[in-house]
């Protein structure tokens, strides 16, 4: 090709030029990271060590068999991760502390979980979403959540049972933690939605380690040899685990402006979960007409809406839930062919409902957060009233009026004649 | 060194042609044509002079034995010309070559006077007939050698669809044309290029179909060409395309009738070349590159699926392994953690960079292609399958390499042997290694910049006039219909435009068959029944009891 100006070929070349130069300055040889020098990380824990922060990062340990084979042994419970942990006085000097003890580049993008110790939040979250909304690695999309106590001590503590590390565990959870409907996991995202409107609260679940049950490590093939050599006594004794800790939701922590204020329990977090719609699945367990036995509906569908009246020149929320279920399981021997027994059942499904989501409103209401959308129904039905209230909603909330009104039905109850009886035809 | 050069481009020009110098007539005399002939030829082993006595003539038979066929010497012709013994001759030339034209045997004769024309005829398998005393010869085509008989293309093969494919032969060629296309206004434009090869090239198309445009330039081009020899149609292409300096061809080469006449009937030209089975065809297009004769021939949504296969493979031939060499260097984020972390793993092995990992990988793989091709047949197909195989896994299990990037070099081969044409298999295989190149030093940018330039160079392509992209790039709406997809033969009612507008009409429309199988049937049924003509009176007279009826219960 000639490159004299003026040549046929001189607009291709110096186009293609141009197009090389300008992605030269955008991604460049010097941004080149091997992935095998990357340290993965799974989840991270904030914590507040005084006045320092305290940092606990959990790394995906790189595996040097090809593809994905699992090393460890058979039937331990075996998690693949490394911790680091670092202190500094703000968290990305933490950061930078671990650094310097890995052999690897710290990778972010990956992260599945931040666990938020709770001095940390109560301290405020203000921080650490700044930290993870400025890092251009790590995402919105990251798993938020709260512990009572310290983070880090879940993440050393944690052993692995189904997944390899504990951001993996997390996400798994919340795929499916709600059909349970007592959890409900948020993303950073989401966090800084409930945040950035003008009720400024938001809920975030509580991650706590439980103990279960393992089936013990059987001895290895030794043991006949080990007894025969007389140093083998120990050598064929492995180690039998009974328990391994893995972790669970419990409960929900209140958040009012970035700040944790209050706690919310198993029920109270599923009755919060009932208004807003967090609610996949949930099984309700009903007692039966006069014994203590017991009926268990499982809810399939759950729509609730919020709206704020004004009647008169009072303010009154309203909650209406309308939730459809069927019939699982009963210990008492009714018949539910019956139209008033179906509508009896409903009317006790309604009521436990209610209960549920009182217990939590009156939480909420005893600290002045208002976690159930009444702020935002308020702003969208009546704007110039809710710029009045906005300043102080807090204290609104606390007097707000809120009547709950739960439509159940009962969609099927899984047999179509009378169940079943011991020796009867 | 510039004396030289211009010495060199002294002797290439035209003016010193060697051929000129037979622009001369033959004598009257045997012996001196026969001296002249001899001297031509040197000491050839095959030629034969064969001379004749006639009472009151001496002619003289000259013809080159590898080239002609000898049946038709020996039964044609000297018979033909020893029964004329008993004939009396007169002296007179036209009086003479009447008699010998009624005599001979022989389908092609011409008379001719010129050297330079009977020393060509010579070569062409034609024999010549000299006689004392006379101004002119007559040349008799009697050609006949071995040649090739019509096998099936081993490069360009079809499971639906004719399995003839060209030969090296210029006259087989052409009846395979012929005998597909029976129009007469099917048109072959001979010519010789090469000056010392004389190779007879063809051009061939549809009278008042094609453009002129384009044919006149193709001419042009062609007797511009000025060299030593012609060998294979590939010198005639680099010779007359548009853009020398692209990896894209400009012109489609096939190896297939069916495929040439499909061409000719959308307006195109092909270029035929003697002693190789490839046949040009021009203007030639990215597009029509990427379709093979089988999607025509099989059922139109079949061939929707395997055509989107086709362009989803010239993707992934491409761009695969720069994909994988920028995600995993500079955009580990995009990649989901899972497989982030295996390929993690993986990596952890090899002790170089991914982007010398695949630069390595596929230029072992060219090599493996290149000799997979001069394999002899006995050890070819077992050093392909199990070296491979072994290979790969030993380069696994030594650390030389990862399964990620065994998978992805297979893939990338397999998915490059899609391209039905071999020419744009070929530029695709020149662009990867660039591509990965630039993947490794510029992460996803770098493959946006060079599929940037790539896009820029086709677009501005030309092939003799019409737009290489197209009709892609100047979106022509009605060529849509056999782009991406094939529209079944009721549809496709119109011709490419920018080839074939002088006759846009391909198929009456409305042929789409029947859409009710069972009015179609019905009709059909009382056809045969009741004799012809009176199914659809008969459905017609349902109809109207029908109508009846319904009067009937409103009142």
């Amino acid at each position: 090709m000639v490159f004299k100006a003026g040549s046929k070929y001189f607009l291709y070349v110096t186009l293609g030029l141009v197009a090389l130069l300008m992605a030269l300055f955008l991604s460049g040889c010097w941004d080149r990271r091997e992935i095998n020098e990357l340290a993965f990380l799974s989840s991270m824990a904030v914590d507040l060590a005084g006045e320092q922060r305290l940092l606990t990062y959990e790394f995906v340990r790189p595996l040097t068999t090809g593809g994905g084979e699992r090393g460890g042994g058979g039937t331990l419970p075996h998690r693949q991760a490394t911790l680091r942990s670092g202190r500094g006085e703000t968290l990305i000097t933490a950061c930078r502390q671990i650094t310097t003890g890995l052999p690897r580049r710290v990778y972010l993008a990956h992260t599945n979980a931040v666990l938020v110790g709770e001095e940390m939040a109560r301290q405020g979250l203000r921080e650490l979403l700044d930290f993870i909304d400025r890092n251009p690695e790590l995402r919105r999309t990251t798993l938020i959540m709260l512990t009572r106590g310290a983070a880090r001590e879940i993440l050393i503590k944690v052993q692995g049972d189904m997944e390899t590390t504990l951001g993996k565990e997390i996400s798994g959870l919340r795929k499916w933690v709600q059909s349970s409907g007592y959890g409900f996991i948020p993303n950073v995202n989401d966090v800084f939605f409930d945040l950035s409107n003008g009720a400024g609260t938001t809920v975030l679940p509580v991650l706590e380690l439980s103990p279960q049950p393992f089936p013990p490590l059987i001895g290895t093939a030794a043991t006949s040899s080990g007894g025969s050599r007389g140093t083998g006594g120990t050598e064929g004794r492995v180690e039998e685990p009974e328990t391994v800790r893995t972790v669970r939701l419990n409960g929900a922590g209140l958040f009012y402006h970035d700040k944790l204020v209050a706690w919310l329990d198993k029920d109270q977090a599923r009755g919060w979960a009932w208004v807003r719609n967090k609610v996949r699945r949930a099984v309700l367990a009903l007692r039966c007409l006069g014994n203590n036995t017991k009926v268990a509906v499982d809810i399939t569908e759950a729509h609730a809406d919020v709206s704020v009246d004004m009647q008169g020149s009072q303010l009154q929320g309203k909650i209406k839930l309308r939730v459809e279920g069927e019939l699982l399981e009963q210990q008492c021997n009714l018949e539910f062919t019956r139209e008033e027994a179906i509508k009896s059942l409903e009317s006790r499904m309604a009521a436990q409902i209610t209960a549920e989501i009182s217990s939590a409103l009156n939480q909420a209401k005893m600290v002045g957060t208002d976690v159930f959308g009444f702020g935002g129904a308020l702003h969208r039905q009546q704007p110039e009233l809710w710029r009045q209230l906005q300043g102080r909603w807090n204290e609104e909330f606390k007097k707000l009026p809120v009547t709950i009104n739960v439509e159940a039905k009962l969609r099927r109850t899984g047999m179509t004649g009378r169940p079943w009886q011991p020796g009867a035809r | 060194m510039l004396w030289i050069w211009h010495r060199l481009w002294r002797q290439a020009t035209p003016g010193k042609q060697t051929s000129n110098e037979h622009a001369l007539p033959i004598t009257t005399r045997l012996d001196a044509n026969i001296d002249y002939l001899k001297k031509t030829f040197g000491q050839s082993e095959d030629l034969v002079i064969r001379e004749i006595e006639l009472p009151g003539k001496k002619l003289a038979l000259v013809y080159l034995e590898t080239l002609i066929d000898r049946d038709v010497v020996q039964r044609d012709i000297l018979r033909s010309l020893l029964a004329l013994q008993a004939i009396p001759l007169s002296g007179d030339e036209a009086k003479f070559s009447r008699l010998i034209r009624a005599r001979l045997t022989i389908g092609d004769l011409q008379e001719e006077r010129l050297w330079s024309k009977i020393i060509t005829g010579l070569l062409d398998g034609k024999a010549v007939l000299m006689v004392e005393g006379y101004s002119r010869c007559l040349l008799l085509s009697i050609e006949g050698w071995e040649k090739r008989p019509v096998e099936e293309p081993v490069n360009e093969v079809s499971i639906r669809g004719p399995r003839e494919g060209f030969a090296e032969n210029l006259a087989t060629n052409i009846s395979l044309i012929r005998r597909r296309l029976r129009a007469p206004e099917l048109r072959f434009e001979a010519m010789n290029l090469g000056r010392r090869t004389h190779t007879k090239v063809v051009i061939c198309y549809l009278e008042g179909l094609v453009l002129k445009g384009i044919l006149e330039e193709l001419r042009r081009r062609l007797q511009r060409i000025d060299i030593d020899g012609i060998l294979e149609s590939g010198y005639i292409e680099e010779l007359i395309e548009d853009a020398p300096h692209s990896p894209f061809p400009q012109l489609n080469r096939t190896e297939r009738p069916d495929k040439l006449v499909a061409d000719l009937l959308e307006g195109r030209i092909a270029v035929l070349t003697d002693g190789t089975p490839f046949a040009l065809i021009l203007p030639g297009s990215l597009v029509s590159q990427l379709h093979a004769p089988d999607d025509y021939y099989e059922r139109w949504p079949l061939s929707i699926g395997v055509r989107l296969f086709r362009f989803l493979g010239i993707f992934i031939a491409l761009l695969l392994p720069s994909l994988y060499v920028a995600l995993t260097t500079f955009h580990q984020e995009m990649i989901p953690t899972p497989l982030a972390i295996s390929i993690a793993a993986q990596r952890e092995l090899v002790p170089y960079p991914a982007v010398v990992e695949a630069l390595i990988m596929q230029v072992l793989f060219e090599i493996l292609i290149e000799a997979g091709i001069r394999l002899p047949r006995a050890i070819g197909p077992a050093i392909s399958i199990v070296g491979a195989l072994v290979i790969g896994e030993a380069a696994v299990r030594a650390g030389l390499m990862s399964a990620a990037m065994v998978i992805v070099i297979a893939a990338t081969a397999i998915a490059s042997f899609t391209i039905p044409t071999f020419g744009l298999s070929q530029a695709v295989r020149m662009l990867r290694l660039p591509m990965i190149l630039l993947a490794g030093f510029l992460g996803l940018l770098g493959i946006f910049a060079g599929l940037l330039v790539i896009l820029i160079h086709l677009v501005s392509l030309r092939s003799f006039g019409e737009p290489y992209l197209s009709p892609l790039a100047p979106f022509i709406w009605e060529a849509q219909k056999d782009l991406v997809v094939r529209v079944p033969w009721w549809a496709m009612l119109w011709r490419p435009v920018l080839t074939g507008w002088r006759d846009l009409r391909r198929i009456k429309p409305g042929l789409h068959p029947f859409i009710t199988a069972r009015d179609k049937n019905a009709q059909d049924e009382l056809e045969t029944q009741l004799g012809e003509g009176s199914g659809k009176s008969v459905t017609a007279r349902k109809g109207r009891r029908k109508k009846t009826r319904k009067l009937a219960r409103k009142r």
